[in-house]
């Protein structure tokens, strides 16, 4: 057995942290959290989210895990299932984020009919298994005190409600602000981006245009006598519920305005003909049912065709990665809709998820959480080595680093929409041919199987890592 | 003479409850106005009962302390 490793973004909660061992997920529960964690347990509600699928399932193996249970301050340690990947707010669709909105909303109303509510709201203990959203953090919930506030409260505005408002309301997607500050969106930032006209919808009004104006007032007053004010007043629970059912409804009207774009209908651009998407769906269907990969990465997954395929004959799992928001959104409603396991996660090739956070560790880069037996990167090169100037050889690298195998599709020059992307530039990629990116592929790997699938020479390749 | 003790409950007790994030003081300024303004529904819904009360010629009920219906639902 191997020594323990604690995942680095485990750190905030005092109540226990996260750690790894031999590909297992353990938690340990520390002392000043165990009375509390028993209580919770003691409602049978974490049960009866386990059973309706809204939360991980968790078993206690104190007597088995003799190297956590004896660490400091640990007095019981549990095993959760592990996730096939662990993805973050910035990288997730607006569809994905209304989704764990809904579900972190959801598992308060249930708490809190029992007495029980959660410690915090940060969107980041939410994850997905498919495109389904699951609560991972047990030593999230306590037993509710008479007379609380939701200390959440701000927290979730500025994680899930504000990221939703910006695409819904702005028609800015959350990826990037999110992306830049892990703490989320701030309702003073909010209310300076919002249509002057949103302080008329009382919902947006009472959970960000007064939260950011009592911010401002703040500044005259000391923490000392806030806490002062808070400490002498009462929420009753019936304003409390009533918070969390108003937002529940606000969230569920919300709606990205740009759903349809430019590339959203890719998969049925005149580009393509029949027997060209034919040649691709054979060609994956052949790839999958002969390795049958547990998970695959399928870069550039527009609206998750191809995923759908690889998953319909022998693969398990795909994450797909899509620059484009509008086809992210349908390939997320795909998944939901079809009841895929598949996930599609915002990716700029050019650009991926960097190693983040506190001492840089706290959420980890795309590389880092890279765990896919197969890639799949059908019409992708292009865009990456003439769109965004990545040389061929360095592109073939990094798709061909992803997993041992898969499938790559090369569009040559010729092809009209390598045309369209050089038609107000100069041709300056003179490497950008069918034979240097055979020749860079060779370096790693071999081809197994290789297929001119156009007229105008797009191949799909089948390699296989060295 | 309960109504007003159940309200005067709701208003003075110490409500800190423990926290490890900071739930930032907008979020709470917000939630002592959403406390008064449920708490002024039950004082209003209260002396709506008692101003019924006078004119029908009916009684109050004696134990309504325990009574938490009188909240807004």
């Amino acid at each position: 057995m191997t020594t323990p490793k604690h995942v680095s973004g485990s750190f905030r909660d005092p109540s226990g942290r996260i750690f790894v061992q031999d590909d297992r997920i353990f938690r340990t529960v520390n002392e000043c959290a165990i009375d509390n964690f028993s209580d919770v347990v003691n409602t049978g509600l974490l049960t009866d989210l386990v059973k309706s699928g809204a939360l991980v399932d968790w078993e206690d193996v104190t007597s088995e895990a003799t190297d956590l249970a004896s660490m400091d301050r640990v007095v019981k340690v549990l095993e959760h299932p592990s996730l096939e990947m662990i993805t973050y707010p910035y990288e997730w669709s607006f569809g994905a984020l209304k989704a764990a909105a809904l579900a972190h909303l959801e598992i308060q109303i249930n708490a809190i009919d029992r007495n029980v509510v959660l410690s915090d709201a940060t969107a980041y203990n939410i994850q997905f298994q498919g495109p389904r959203p699951v609560f991972i953090d047990h030593l999230s919930f306590r037993m509710y005190q008479d007379g609380e506030f939701w200390v959440g409260h701000r927290q979730f505005c500025e994680q899930f409600l504000n990221p939703l408002l910006l695409r819904a309301r702005c028609g800015i997607p959350h990826n990037d602000w999110v992306r830049g500050n892990l703490e989320g969106i701030s309702n003073l930032s909010m209310a300076t981006v919002l249509p002057w006209f949103d302080r008329f919808k009382p919902r947006i009004l009472t959970n960000v245009f007064m939260p950011a104006w009592f911010e401002g007032k703040k500044r005259k007053s000391t923490n000392a006598e806030v806490a002062k004010s808070i400490a002498t007043r009462k929420m009753p629970v019936a304003g409390y519920r009533g918070m969390l059912c108003s937002l529940q409804n606000l969230i569920k009207s919300l709606n990205p305005p740009d759903v349809t774009t430019v590339w959203g209908d890719y998969a049925d651009n005149t580009s393509y003909s029949t027997d060209e998407t034919q040649k691709k769906r054979a060609m994956i269907a052949e790839f999958c049912g002969k390795l049958k990969p547990n998970i695959v990465w399928d870069i550039g997954c527009n609206t998750g065709e191809y995923s759908k395929v690889a998953l319909e004959n022998g693969a398990h799992n795909a994450f797909g990665f899509e620059f484009d928001s509008g086809a992210l959104e349908q390939a997320y409603a795909r998944a939901v809709k079809e009841e895929l396991a598949f996930f599609p996660l915002f990716m700029d090739v050019a650009n991926p998820s960097p190693s983040q956070g506190w001492n840089q560790a706290e959420r980890d880069g795309l590389s880092e959480r890279r765990n896919a037996n197969s890639v799949i990167a059908l019409a992708v090169i292009h865009h990456m080595c003439i769109g965004r100037n990545i040389p061929l050889e360095a592109a073939v690298s990094w798709l061909v680093g992803h997993a041992p195998t898969g499938l790559i599709e090369f569009v040559p020059k010729n092809d009209p929409m390598v045309i369209e992307l050089l038609r107000l530039r100069d041709d300056v990629f003179d490497d950008y041919t069918n034979e240097h990116f055979d020749h860079c592929l060779l370096k790693t790997a071999r081809i197994v199987k290789e297929e001119t699938i156009t007229e105008h020479g797009r191949r799909l390749v089948w390699y296989e890592r060295k | 003479m309960n109504y007003i003790l159940l309200a005067l409950a709701l208003v003075a007790l110490p409500s800190q409850a423990h926290a490890y994030i900071d739930p930032g003081a907008g979020s709470m300024f917000l939630q002592m106005l959403i406390a008064a303004v449920v708490f002024g529904g039950v004082m209003i819904k209260m002396w709506w009962t008692r101003i019924k009360m006078f004119f029908t010629g009916k009684k109050e009920p004696r134990d309504h302390g325990q009574d938490n219906s009188t909240l807004p639902k």
